[in-house]
């Protein structure tokens, strides 16, 4: 008999294991009690899908995250056959709690559906916690978390955890659910990320996600919150001030990982690994170091995370050089556009000039990046819009250098709360349609009015079939297109509502 | 289209002379073997052959050994070569070399590649495509392969979705 399992579920990339459930092991470990981490994404994304056949896969997958897809008779058998797999697994092991991992907003619907079979079989506490329990897409924080009150109601789950594990997990072991965040609208009381505890990824086949990496790749945390305050970032509202791990602190982690489990590939789950210069600096030296004393070649780790664009005064090419000789392979770089006025807009805080310096930085230590953009901010005129092409065109040589691995493009800019564009869209001069609160795509700006919805789509399918036409490797554009159709035509049918 | 090339010239025994040549018609340099060269050229979008060809040399222009082997041997090596400012890497691999023998050949090879050696006299040809970033890119599809992932990005949905749309009121 197990204590607590703690569950992963779809649906995100199963290219790793997730970082929670690992946290919320160690944290049980800690205290003596025994949990044991299940891994139902994995699941479907390798035995599920390749006995499953593709046409209902598809289906099936689409039902996950499109809300107004619904499943043919056939679909449904296959996708109640694979819950009813995983509730008698579950239950094989007879435990107390049942923790669920919700990832994102992308898993609220299978939690949901596994739940309503769930209940209906075993008996045991319930409780969920992640990102999605709110119903934003994107965006990672609400007022209230809405998809957790909604399955409180229904009897799905018996509590709700917001926020952090590490000081929420401990009152539930000794049975107080009466601290901040658990149950609670408002989040838990942040921990200290310095006395975080080394994850415990024993349960899960590290080998075994799909990342290419013959050692697997594990999830590491560097800090919590962000230097910066971009305008549509929740970031600093949901994680506070910015909080890092020591530079040597985070490199013995990454080390130990290595010697435990064999892994030589990390990806950084947090919003920035290069927040604190001065613990990077540190970071990549104790790595360096490392491997001259165990007489390893240079990049014997890969690391890859998000990261900031720095100005050449504060992250300078020797920096760059030593980043590169620890390992960094791919950077993710909220790069956003190629306007320097629309970059000011949002407090990215550089510019193309410094963007430009680190794309040579990247490309000249052989270290990879994926750009984030967004198209449609409220700002944005059609010579921003061509700025950001321009951009593109002018950077194609760091894809066939192979600098640039990808272009993700969102789905066009939304205001969410938590964000400062949400608490002060006056300074932005956006007010919300009909009189309402600007939020999601229901926004204009006033002095940008021809901006419409329809135009910031259009703008986007635009940047991607430039990227197309370039040769870039775009991501997520099917799933993007396909979610920006059904809310768009949410829309339309929101309309003739009101004119009927 | 900028074409940078980049060599390493062997002297000694006097300037090795070499003609570079797009598609036959376009000369672009014909003289001694510079270390750097560097063009700026109109190319229409398509296919096309680079051709650098050493010529000039003569039986003397190498010494040898006491045993026999070469011990100076007049030649270029072709050391790199940018497109449009990107180096290019597995490609330059893919360069052909048709030497001229200076006596009648019969066992020696029509052509060797890889070759970047150019110590007979006779052409280096390279085959492109411009514009040559997305003939780069096409040949070497960096990145990770989507395909089959959820990461994945189709030009069918692309096309679809964006007929949908310019058919759409904007509300």
């Amino acid at each position: 008999m197990i204590h607590a399992i703690i569950l992963t579920v779809p649906r995100k990339a199963a290219v790793r294991p997730a970082a929670a459930p690992a946290i919320i092991k160690q944290i049980f470990n800690k205290h003596g009690v025994s949990s044991k981490c299940l891994d139902i994404n994995l699941d479907y994304f390798t035995r599920f899908q390749q006995q499953c056949d593709p046409v209902l896969w598809n289906e099936i997958d689409e039902h996950l995250f499109i809300k107004n897809k619904q499943l043919s008779v056939s679909a449904q058998i296959e996708f109640d056959q694979l819950i009813q797999h995983w509730i008698e697994l579950i239950s094989a092991y007879q435990p107390k709690q049942l923790l669920i991992s919700v990832f994102s907003w992308q898993a609220q619907r299978f939690t949901e559906k596994f739940l309503e079979k769930f209940r209906t079989q075993y008996i045991c506490e319930v409780i969920i916690g992640g990102q999605g329990l709110i119903r934003e897409e994107n965006g990672s924080f609400a007022d209230r978390p809405t998809f957790a009150h909604y399955l409180k109601q229904l009897g799905l789950i018996d509590h709700w955890i917001r926020g952090e594990a590490e000081t929420t997990i401990p009152a539930i072991i000794q049975g107080n659910y009466n601290v901040a965040g658990i149950d609670t609208d408002f989040f838990a009381e942040r921990s200290n990320i310095a006395d975080q505890p080394v994850m415990d990824f024993s349960d899960f086949n590290i080998q075994s996600y799909k990342n290419g990496s013959k050692h697997g790749v594990l999830p590491i945390e560097s800090s919590r919150g962000c230097i910066r305050k971009c305008v549509f970032c929740d970031i600093p509202t949901i994680h506070g001030g910015f909080r890092v791990k020591s530079g040597s602190q985070l490199a013995n982690e990454m080390i130990h990982y290595y010697e435990q489990y064999g892994v030589r590939d990390f990806f950084f789950h947090d919003a920035l690994c290069n927040g604190s210069m001065k613990d990077f600096r540190q970071f990549n030296r104790t790595l360096i170091d490392y491997y001259e004393s165990h007489n390893l070649p240079d990049r014997h780790f890969a690391y890859s995370s998000h990261a900031i664009v720095r100005r050449p005064g504060a992250m300078k090419p020797i920096d760059f050089e030593h980043m590169a000789r620890a390992g960094a392979e791919t950077m993710v770089l909220g790069i956003e556009s190629g306007s320097d006025r629309v970059l000011a807009d949002m407090r990215k805080d550089f510019t193309i000039a410094d963007l430009d310096y680190n794309m040579a930085q990247y490309s000249k230590n052989k270290m990879q990046v994926y750009f984030l953009m967004i198209t449609g901010f409220p700002t944005e005129t059609e010579e921003d819009h061509q700025a950001s092409l321009d951009l593109l065109t002018k950077y194609q040589r760091f894809v066939a250098d192979g600098t640039i691995i990808g272009v993700n493009l969102g789905t066009t800019l939304t205001i969410e709360q938590g964000t400062p564009m949400f608490d002060q869209p006056n300074t932005l001069n956006i007010i919300g349609i009909n009189n309402q609160q600007p939020q999601g795509a229901d926004w204009m700006c006033t002095t940008n009015p021809e901006l419409t919805y329809k135009k910031r789509i259009m703008r986007r399918i635009q940047v991607q079939e430039h990227c197309e036409q370039l040769g870039y490797t775009f991501w997520k554009g099917d799933d993007q297109l396909k979610t920006l159709m059904d809310k768009y035509q949410e829309r339309l049918a929101r309309i003739q509502e009101l004119v009927h | 289209m900028k074409i940078q090339l980049n060599f390493a010239v062997e002297r000694r025994l006097g300037d090795p002379l070499i003609k570079v040549t797009i598609d036959d018609y376009m000369l672009l340099y014909d003289g001694i073997a510079q270390d750097n060269l560097e063009f700026d050229v109109p190319l229409t979008d398509g296919n096309h052959e680079l051709k650098i060809t050493h010529h000039g040399k003569t039986v003397h222009d190498h010494v040898l050994n006491s045993d026999g082997s070469i011990a100076i041997d007049k030649h270029i090596e072709i050391v790199g070569i940018h497109l449009d400012h990107t180096p290019l890497t597995n490609e330059l691999w893919l360069g052909k070399f048709f030497p001229v023998y200076m006596h009648k050949a019969d066992n020696e090879p029509y052509s060797i590649c890889p070759n970047l050696y150019l110590g007979h006299n006779g052409t280096w040809v390279l085959e492109f495509a411009t514009p040559a970033l997305k003939w780069l890119i096409d040949i070497r599809r960096p990145g990770p392969q989507l395909g089959n992932t959820i990461f994945k990005t189709n030009h069918q949905v692309l096309q679809e979705i964006k007929n949908i749309f310019e058919n759409l009121p904007d509300v």
